[in-house]
C-alpha cells in the first residue's frame, strides 16, 4: 500500500469511541439512515478490559498499526490479531465466524492483501499495515464498494459483511478489471450464510468501474 | 413459543375473538383484538419499491453492535465445560484449581443450578447424555484465561454405553434405555405417549393402492443440516441490582424475556432483553438457550458482566435439523392423479424428550396435492446425540426432498412432464383443515418460473451422448405457513418536528423487517422513509411480538404497524382539520403533506401538523387483529434449476435458479428478493455439501468445523437467480402480504436431485449429493442409496 | 490455546538456537494458518512459538541458470502470481489456484505448505491417536472417507498439501537449516510415510527449519498439469488430485513424473504410471494403462473405494491435458 492511500486521519473517525460507545450501549436498537459525520473523537486505550497484565515471557508489549493510527498496548502471546482489533480497540466491525481461518467474517487486509486477522497473532502483526472495515469510509463518505453493497442490498444479517467488504476492496485495489467469475472468486473465502453471493458480485460489478477512476 | 396458558379468554371482553396462527407447522389458537379494517392499499408510493435497508449503513460500516460486539465495564468471559462422552455419569468434579486460577471469579457447577432446566433440558449435568453436553461452567476476566481454567476443572467420568443409530436405539438390541416405554416417541409438537409413533390418517391408503394403476415405493434419507449463523449463539447478561439486562444473539427478545423470568421466577419487569443486530438465526435462535441461563446466572454470582459466546466448535456441537429416513409408498393413476400415500418417517432427535417436536417431517405430503387416502407415521428416535431445534422451513423441507423427488419420479415413469403431474393434482382447499386457501398462487408460479426460465424449451434439449459434461434441469414446489398472527403490537409516536419512531418488538435476522415496517409505516403516513426511526427487539422499549419464526413476522407485525401508523396519522388529522377547515375524514397524507382528498393544492406540511400538537407529540398503538375464519394462510412456491454433471468426477454445478413464489403483496423487492436467494443458496448446501457428522464408534463429533461442515461458498452456490413474485392479491391482513423467509429453502434441494436426474439419469436418494455418490451411481449403474 | 512464549527471530541461527533449546517444545510460526488452528483446537501444545515472519530475505522467487528458488517466506499468492511460475510451472500454479481461500493464499507461506499438518479430523480432534502418540487409528473403522487408499500403514491419514503433490512432480528438493548445518534434500526424500515415522510426515528434526524450495527449469518440451477434485469449490482440501510433469518429444513421452495427492500419507509418486507411459505415445489406451497401473496396489478403507476411480480419472485428465 502506498502512502498517501492510507485512510482517514483520527480526527475525522466516525467510529465510535469507547467513552461513547460505553454510553450508547445501554440504550435501545438504533439505526440510522445517514452517515454521520460528527467527530467523535479519538480513539482511547480501553477503560475496561482486564487489568492490563506485566510484560512477561507470556504477554508482549506490542505496536499495531490499525487506520492510520498507532496503537501500543500489552497483549496475551496467544491474542490473535481479530481479538486485539475487537477486544482491545473496540473495532468490533471486524467479526469472528470461527476463528479457524475457515470462514472469512475476520478479514481484515494487511500490506494491500485481504487476510484472516483470526488466523494472525497479534504479535506477529505489528509490521504490517491493517485497515480494517472502520477505515473504509473516508471523511464519513462510503467507498463506493459500501455504495454499491446499499445499492445492491447485498447484505442480509450483515455479519459476514464488513469481510467480505475488506476481500473485495484488497482484489479490486490490486486489480480494478476483474471480472464477474473473478470477482465470485475473490470472495470464495468468505462464507455468507445468509446467501447474498449473487447481490454482493453485482454490487462489485457496479462499484469496478467507479474504483478505477479513483 | 405461545402456550396454552396465555391464551385463557380475558372474560366479559366483546372485544376479543380467538384465532388461529400457523407458527411452523402448528396451529395455535390465540385469543385477539379485534381491529377495525383499513382500506386495502390500491396505489401506493413507498410499499413496493426497493429502497435499500434503513440499517444498511451501519452494516456496510461495521458500526453495528451484534452481542458478539457488546462489551461493558467490568465484563466477565464464561466458558463451559463439556463432556468429552456420548454418555456418561460424573463422579467427580473438582473446581479448585480453576477457581485459583488468573482472572476466575466464578465456577458454576451442576449442583449449582440443579434446578433449573430450559426448554426441558437441565443446564449443567452429571449425566451426559451426548458429547458436548455442558457440565461445568467458568468465568474469567478474558476469554483466554476463562478457556485456561475451563481446562483445570477436573471431572472424572465413568462412561456408559451410547447409541447413535437411530434403527438400532429403536430395536430391542438398543445398549440404552432413554425411556422404560422405550426409545422413540411420536413425532411433532403435543403430547404423544412414548413408545408409539404419531399418525395422520385419512381415506383408506390399501384400497387406495387397490385403486392405483401403478405403486412406487422409494426411500429417501436427509442429513443433520446445521444453522450455522455466521454469529454464534450467546448471550451477555448484566445485573444493577435487581434489574436484568440480557444482549441476545435471538430471533425473539420477548420469548428470551419470557423464560428468564419462568426459569429464575422474576418478574417481566426486572429483565430487559435486546437483540437490535444478529448474526442470523434460521430458527436456531427462537428462545433462550442453556448458555442464556448460564450467563444470567454466573452474572448473578460474580456480580459482574458475563458474556457467554459458544465457539465455532461448540456451536456445532449444539441444535440443527434432524435427520430423517422417508419410506414413501404412492399409487397413482395412470393420469397422474395420487390415488394414496403412506408415509413412515425416522427422525432421530438426540437424547432429551423435548428434542421430538422436531422430529416431524411428514406434513408436507398430507397436504400439498390431492390425495384421498393418506397415512403417516412418525418416529422420533432417541440417541446420544445433541438436541435439535427449529431449523427454517423445519419439516418441510426434510420432507420436500422426498415427496418432490418422487412427484418427479412418478413423472418420468408415467412420461408426464413433472409439471404437469403437480397441476393434475393441485388442490384450492387445505387437504387436512378441508378450508380453503385464501389465496394461492402456485398454478402461477410453475406457469411464470417455467417461462421465465424456457422450462420446455430446456427440458427438450438432449445432451451430446459423448460428452462428460450433462445438463439437467428440475422443478420442485413449496408450500409453508407465513400467514402470521397476533399478538403483535406496534407504536408509533410522531414527535413535534414530524419526525416519527416506530418502536415494534420484532426482530431483524437479516430478513429485513426494520425496512419493510418503516416503510408500512411511512407508507400508512405519507412521510418519507427517512422520517422514520425504527427501534426494534428490545424489551423495554418496544411492544410485544412473537419471535421471528415460522416466516410470521412480516405478516404479524406488519400490519400492526400499519394500524399504529393509521391510529396516529388520524390523531394528527384530527388536528390538521381545524387548520385546513375541513372533517378529519376528508383528509389524506402523501409526500410529507397533508391535504384535502378532493382538493389536493389544500394542504399543510406533516411536521406543520405536528408542531401544532398541543401534548408535543402523539402515540398511535397498533394490534395485529385475528386472521380471517375458517380461510387456510399458506405462502407457496415453484424452483426451477439447470445444473451441469461431471459425469467422471460426479461434481454438479448449478448454473441458473428460477424461483416463483406467492407472499401476496411484496414490500420491498430488494428484501424479497434477498430472502429467496438466501434460501437457495442454503439449499444448494442441503443438496450438494453440507454434512454434519458425529462418528458412530465413539459418539463424538467430527465435522465440527466450517470446513469440515461445508457451508457453500461463492463458488458453490448459484450466482445467477432470478426471482419472481406472482402477486396473487391477499386479503387476509390490512397489508396483503404473507411470509418469505423460509419457504425458499424448502423447494432448492430437491429442485437439485430432479436436475441431476434429469442431467444423468440417476436419482440421489440421499442429500448431500456428494461427487462419490454420483460417480458410484453411474458406475454401478443403480442409484445410491446408502446414507452417508 | 495453551500459553506460550513468542521468539521472533531476526537471523536464521537465532531461529535454529531458540528452536535447539526448546527441545522439541518448540514450533516455527510462518503465516500461522495450520498452526494457529492446531493450537486452538488444543491437538497441539508447544511451549514456545518461534516466528520466522521476521526473517529478512526469505520472501523471493529467484530465477539463476539451474532453476527457480522460491525463499520459505514467499506467500501462496505472490508464487501464483510469478509470470514465470505461470508460464514455466504451469503445474504449480493450476495447483495452487485450487489451494484453501485467497486470504489463506495470502498468508500461508511455501515452507508452511508443505510443512502442514494432515487434516485428519481425528488427528485434529479429542482422539488419543496413532500419529499423537496413541494406540490405535480411528479411522480404520471410523468415518474414513477422506482417508488414504494408498501407503496407508496403522494410519491413513492423507497428506494434504496441493503444493507439495506439485512440487514432488516438478522434482523440487528443500534447503534446510540446522545446528548441524545446512542441506539441500529431495522433496520426494523430504515426505515420510507411517511405516516409516508414524509420528511425523517429513524428516525435519525439531531443531530444523525450511529456508528455501529449488524447483530446476523445466527441461524443453516439458509440461504438466494438475487436477483436483474437491466438495466445494473453495477451501477443501483434495479428494484427490493428480499431477503429471512430462517431457514430450515428437508426440513421444521422453521422461514422466506422475504424483499423487489426497491418497496417501505423502505425495504418491507413481512409478508404476510412469513406467507404463515412458517411452510411448500418450495414446487412450496408454493413458489408461497407466491410470490402472496407479492404483493398482490402492487398498480402499470402508468408505473410500470411489477415490480409486476418482483418482484414476483425474490422472488420465492430467494425461490428456499434457498430451495435446
Ligand atoms: C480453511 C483452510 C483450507 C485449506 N485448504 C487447503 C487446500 O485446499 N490445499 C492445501 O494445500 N492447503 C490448504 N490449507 C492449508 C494451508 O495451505 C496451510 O495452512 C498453509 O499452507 C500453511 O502455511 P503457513 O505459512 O500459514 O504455515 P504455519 O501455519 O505457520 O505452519 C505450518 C506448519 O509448518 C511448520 N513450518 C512453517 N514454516 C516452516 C519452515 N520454514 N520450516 C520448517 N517448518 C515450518 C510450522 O511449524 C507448522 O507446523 C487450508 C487451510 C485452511 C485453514
Ligand atoms: S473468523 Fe477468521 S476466517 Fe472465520
Ligand atoms: S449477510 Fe448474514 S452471513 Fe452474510
Amino acid at each position: 500500500m502506498p502512502e498517501e492511500k492510507s485512510p482517514q486521519s483520527t480526527s475525522e473517525k466516525f467510529t465510535l469511541s469507547r467513552r461513547e460507545f460505553v454510553a450508547t450501549v445501554g440504550g435501545a436498537a438504533a439505526t440510522s439512515a445517514v452517515l454521520s459525520t460528527v467527530d467523535l473523537g479519538v480513539l482511547e486505550t480501553p477503560v475496561f478490559a482486564a487489568e492490563t497484565p506485566p510484560v512477561d515471557k507470556f504477554h508482549s508489549l506490542i505496536t499495531l498499526r490499525v487506520n492510520g493510527d498507532t496503537h501500543r498496548l500489552v497483549i496475551d502471546n496467544r491474542a490473535t490479531l481479530a481479538d486485539v482489533l475487537r477486544t482491545e480497540l473496540g473495532l468490533t466491525g471486524t467479526k469472528i465466524g470461527c476463528s479457524r481461518g475457515e470462514c472469512g467474517a475476520c478479514t481484515v487486509i494487511m500490506d494491500g492483501r485481504a487476510v484472516y486477522s483470526c488466523s494472525i497473532l497479534a504479535v506477529d502483526a505489528q509490521h504490517g499495515k491493517i485497515e480494517t472495515i472502520e477505515g473504509m469510509a473516508v471523511g464519513g463518505r462510503l467507498h463506493p464498494l459500501q455504495q454499491a453493497f446499499l445499492d445492491h442490498d447485498a447484505m442480509q444479517c450483515g455479519f459476514c459483511i464488513p469481510g467480505q467488504l475488506m476481500a473485495l476492496k484488497a482484489a479490486l485495489d490490486r486489480n480494478p478489471n476483474l471480472s464477474r467469475e473473478e470477482l465470485r472468486y475473490a470472495i470464495s473465502g468468505n462464507i455468507c450464510r445468509c446467501g447474498c453471493y449473487a447481490n454482493i458480485i453485482d454490487a462489485a460489478e457496479q462499484a469496478r468501474p467507479v474504483m478505477k477512476k479513483v | 413459543m405461545v402456550d396454552d396458558e396465555k391464551n385463557q379468554k380475558p372474560t366479559g371482553d366483546q372485544e376479543y375473538e380467538d384465532t388461529v396462527v400457523n407458527i411452523e407447522g402448528r396451529r395455535v389458537t390465540v385469543r385477539t383484538r379485534k381491529v377495525p379494517p383499513l382500506p386495502d392499499w390500491t396505489e401506493t408510493e413507498i410499499v413496493g419499491k426497493a429502497l435499500p435497508r434503513v440499517d444498511g449503513i451501519d452494516k456496510i460500516t461495521g458500526r453495528a453492535k451484534y452481542t458478539y460486539d457488546i462489551q461493558v465495564p467490568y465484563m466477565l468471559y464464561a466458558v463451559a465445560v463439556r463432556s468429552p462422552h456420548p454418555h456418561a455419569r460424573v463422579k467427580n468434579i473438582s473446581a479448585d484449581k480453576a477457581l485459583a486460577a488468573p482472572g476466575v471469579h466464578g465456577v458454576m457447577l451442576p449442583q449449582d443450578v440443579a434446578s433449573y432446566t430450559t426448554a426441558g433440558l437441565p443446564l449443567l449435568t452429571l449425566n451426559p447424555k451426548y458429547t458436548g453436553e455442558e457440565i461445568a461452567v467458568v468465568a474469567a476476566e478474558t476469554e483466554l484465561q476463562a478457556e485456561d481454567a475451563a481446562r483445570l476443572v477436573k471431572v472424572e467420568y465413568e462412561e456408559l454405553p451410547f447409541v447413535m443409530d437411530a434403527e438400532l436405539s429403536k430395536s430391542d438390541k438398543s445398549p440404552v434405555k432413554f425411556f422404560p416405554e422405550g426409545n422413540f416417541i411420536g413425532g411433532g409438537f403435543g403430547r404423544h405417549p412414548i413408545g408409539k409413533p404419531s399418525v395422520y390418517s385419512r381415506g383408506d391408503v390399501e384400497q387406495g393402492f387397490k385403486d392405483s394403476d401403478q405403486v412406487f415405493e422409494e426411500t429417501f434419507t436427509t442429513q443433520p443440516q446445521q444453522h450455522s449463523c455466521m454469529e454464534v449463539h450467546g448471550t451477555l447478561a448484566q445485573w444493577d441490582d435487581d434489574q436484568l439486562t440480557v444482549w441476545e444473539s435471538t430471533q425473539g427478545v420477548y420469548g428470551v424475556q419470557e423464560e428468564i423470568a419462568r426459569v429464575f421466577k422474576i418478574p417481566l419487569s426486572s429483565i430487559r432483553v435486546i437483540g437490535t443486530h444478529m448474526g442470523g438465526g434460521f430458527g436456531s435462535k427462537g428462545g433462550a438457550g442453556k448458555q442464556t441461563a448460564l450467563a444470567v446466572m454466573m452474572a448473578k454470582r460474580t456480580r459482574r458482566p458475563v458474556k457467554m459466546m459458544l465457539s465455532r466448535h461448540e456451536d456445532y456441537m449444539g441444535v440443527y435439523r434432524p435427520a430423517s429416513t422417508q419410506y414413501f409408498k404412492i399409487g397413482v393413476k395412470n393420469d397422474g392423479r395420487l390415488m394414496a400415500i403412506q408415509l413412515k418417517t425416522i427422525n432421530p432427535v438426540g437424547a432429551y424428550q423435548s428434542g421430538a417436536n422436531w422430529g416431524s417431517c411428514a406434513a408436507m405430503t398430507t397436504e400439498m396435492y390431492a390425495c384421498p387416502n393418506v397415512h403417516t407415521e412418525e418416529y422420533a428416535v432417541f440417541t446420544n446425540a445433541p438436541t435439535p431445534s427449529a431449523m427454517r422451513g423445519p419439516g418441510n423441507t426434510q420432507n420436500a426432498w422426498g415427496l418432490e423427488q418422487m412427484m418427479d419420479l412418478i413423472a418420468y415413469k408415467l412420461n408426464l412432464d413433472p409439471i404437469e403431474v403437480r397441476n393434475r393434482n393441485d388442490v384450492k382447499v387445505d387437504q387436512v383443515t378441508n378450508e380453503p386457501y385464501a389465496s394461492k398462487g402456485l398454478a402461477e408460479c410453475y406457469k411464470m418460473g417455467a417461462e421465465k426460465f424456457s422450462w420446455e424449451e430446456k427440458r427438450r434439449r438432449r445432451n451430446d451422448p459423448a460428452g462428460t459434461k450433462k445438463h439437467g434441469v428440475g422443478v420442485a414446489s413449496q408450500i409453508w405457513g407465513g400467514g402470521g398472527g397476533p399478538p403483535a403490537t406496534a407504536i408509533v409516536k410522531i414527535n413535534q418536528d414530524g419526525s416519527v419512531n416506530l418502536l415494534t418488538g420484532a426482530a431483524d435476522i437479516g430478513t429485513g423487517t426494520r425496512t419493510v415496517l418503516s416503510q408500512i409505516c411511512a407508507e400508512e403516513l405519507g412521510v418519507p422513509v427517512n422520517r422514520i426511526h425504527v427501534t426494534n427487539a428490545d424489551t423495554e422499549t418496544t411492544p410485544y411480538t412473537l419471535p421471528s419464526y415460522g416466516s410470521i413476522t412480516l405478516a404479524s407485525s406488519g400490519p400492526a404497524v400499519r394500524s399504529a401508523a393509521n391510529d396516529a396519522k388520524k390523531q394528527l388529522f384530527d388536528l390538521a382539520a381545524g387548520s385546513l377547515g375541513v372533517k378529519p375524514d376528508e383528509l389524506s397524507s402523501k409526500d410529507g403533506f397533508i391535504f384535502v382528498t378532493r382538493q389536493p393544492d389544500k394542504r399543510m406540511k406533516f411536521e406543520s401538523a405536528a408542531a401544532g400538537m398541543p401534548e408535543r407529540d402523539l402515540v398511535g398503538r397498533g394490534y395485529r387483529g385475528p386472521n380471517p375464519k375458517g380461510q387456510a394462510l399458506n405462502a407457496f412456491g415453484a424452483q426451477f434449476c439447470e445444473v451441469e454433471v461431471d459425469t467422471q468426477t460426479g461434481e454438479v454445478r448449478v448454473l441458473k435458479f428460477v424461483a416463483a413464489h406467492d407472499s401476496g403483496r411484496v414490500i420491498n423487492p430488494h428484501t424479497f428478493a434477498s430472502q429467496v436467494k438466501g434460501g437457495i443458496t442454503m439449499g444448494t448446501g442441503y443438496a450438494l455439501s453440507e454434512r454434519r457428522l458425529i462418528d458412530g464408534n465413539t459418539g463424538i463429533p467430527v465435522a465440527a468445523s466450517m470446513l469440515e461442515y461445508r457451508p457453500p461458498t461463492s463458488l458453490d452456490a448459484p450466482i445467477d437467480i432470478e426471482v419472481y413474485s406472482v402477486d396473487v392479491p391477499y386479503k387476509a391482513n390490512n397489508i396483503g402480504a404473507k411470509g418469505v423467509g423460509e419457504p425458499p429453502l424448502i423447494a432448492t434441494a430437491p429442485a437439485i436431485a430432479n436436475a441431476v436426474f434429469n442431467a444423468v439419469g440417476v436419482r440421489i436418494y440421499s442429500n448431500p449429493i456428494t461427487p462419490e455418490k454420483i460417480m458410484l451411481a453411474l458406475r454401478d449403474g443403480k442409484t445410491a442409496k446408502q446414507t452417508a | 490455546m495453551r500459553a506460550f512464549e513468542f521468539h521472533p527471530a531476526h537471523q536464521i541461527s537465532d531461529a535454529i538456537r531458540s528452536l535447539d533449546e526448546a527441545n522439541g517444545n518448540a514450533r516455527i510460526c510462518a503465516g500461522g494458518t495450520d498452526l494457529l488452528s492446531r493450537l486452538k483446537d488444543d491437538v497441539d501444545n508447544p511451549e514456545r512459538l518461534v516466528c520466522i515472519r521476521t526473517l529478512p530475505d526469505l520472501r523471493y522467487i529467484r530465477n539463476d541458470k539451474d532453476g527457480v528458488r522460491i525463499g520459505a517466506l514467499t506467500t501462496l499468492s505472490t508464487i501464483e502470481e510469478d509470470a514465470y511460475v505461470q508460464k514455466q510451472l504451469p503445474l504449480l500454479h493450476q495447483a495452487l489456484q485450487v489451494t484453501a481461500a485467497p486470504q489463506i493464499r495470502n498468508q500461508a507461506t511455501m515452507g508452511g505448505s508443505i510443512c502442514q499438518r494432515p487434516r485428519c479430523w481425528y488427528l485434529r480432534g479429542p482422539f488419543d491417536c496413532l500419529r499423537k502418540g496413541g494406540k490405535e487409528c480411528f479411522a480404520v473403522y471410523g468415518e474414513n472417507k477422506y482417508h488414504a487408499i494408498l501407503g496407508g500403514h496403522l494410519c491413513y491419514i492423507v497428506h494434504p498439501s496441493d503444493s507439495a503433490t506439485a512440487l514432488v512432480a516438478l522434482n523440487a528438493s528443500v534447503k534446510i537449516h540446522g545446528s548441524k548445518g545446512e542441506k539441500t534434500v529431495p522433496i520426494e526424500k523430504f515426505f515420510v510415510g507411517p511405516e516409516v515415522n508414524i509420528l511425523k510426515e517429513n524428516i525435519l528434526e525439531d531443531d530444523e527449519i525450511i529456508t528455501e524450495v529449488f524447483i530446476p527449469h523445466p527441461a524443453p518440451g516439458c509440461r504438466g498439469a494438475f487436477n483436483k477434485s474437491r466438495e466445494r469449490q473453495s477451501y477443501d482440501f483434495a479428494l484427490a488430485s493428480a499431477a503429471v510433469q512430462c517431457r514430450m518429444s515428437r508426440g513421444v513421452c521422453e521422461d514422466v513424473r506422475v504424483v499423487l495427492g489426497g491418497v496417501a500419507p505423502i505425495p504418491w509418486r507413481s512409478r508404476e504410471a510412469e513406467a507404463v507411459v515412458r517411452g510411448k505415445k500418450l495414446s487412450a489406451a496408454t493413458i489408461r494403462e497407466a491410470s490402472e497401473a496407479a492404483l493398482r496396489n490402492a487398498k480402499p478403507l470402508t468408505q473410500n473405494d470411489y477415490k480409486v476411480d476418482l483418482t484414476k480419472l483425474l490422472l488420465t485428465k492430467s494425461f490428456q491435458q499434457v498430451s495435446i
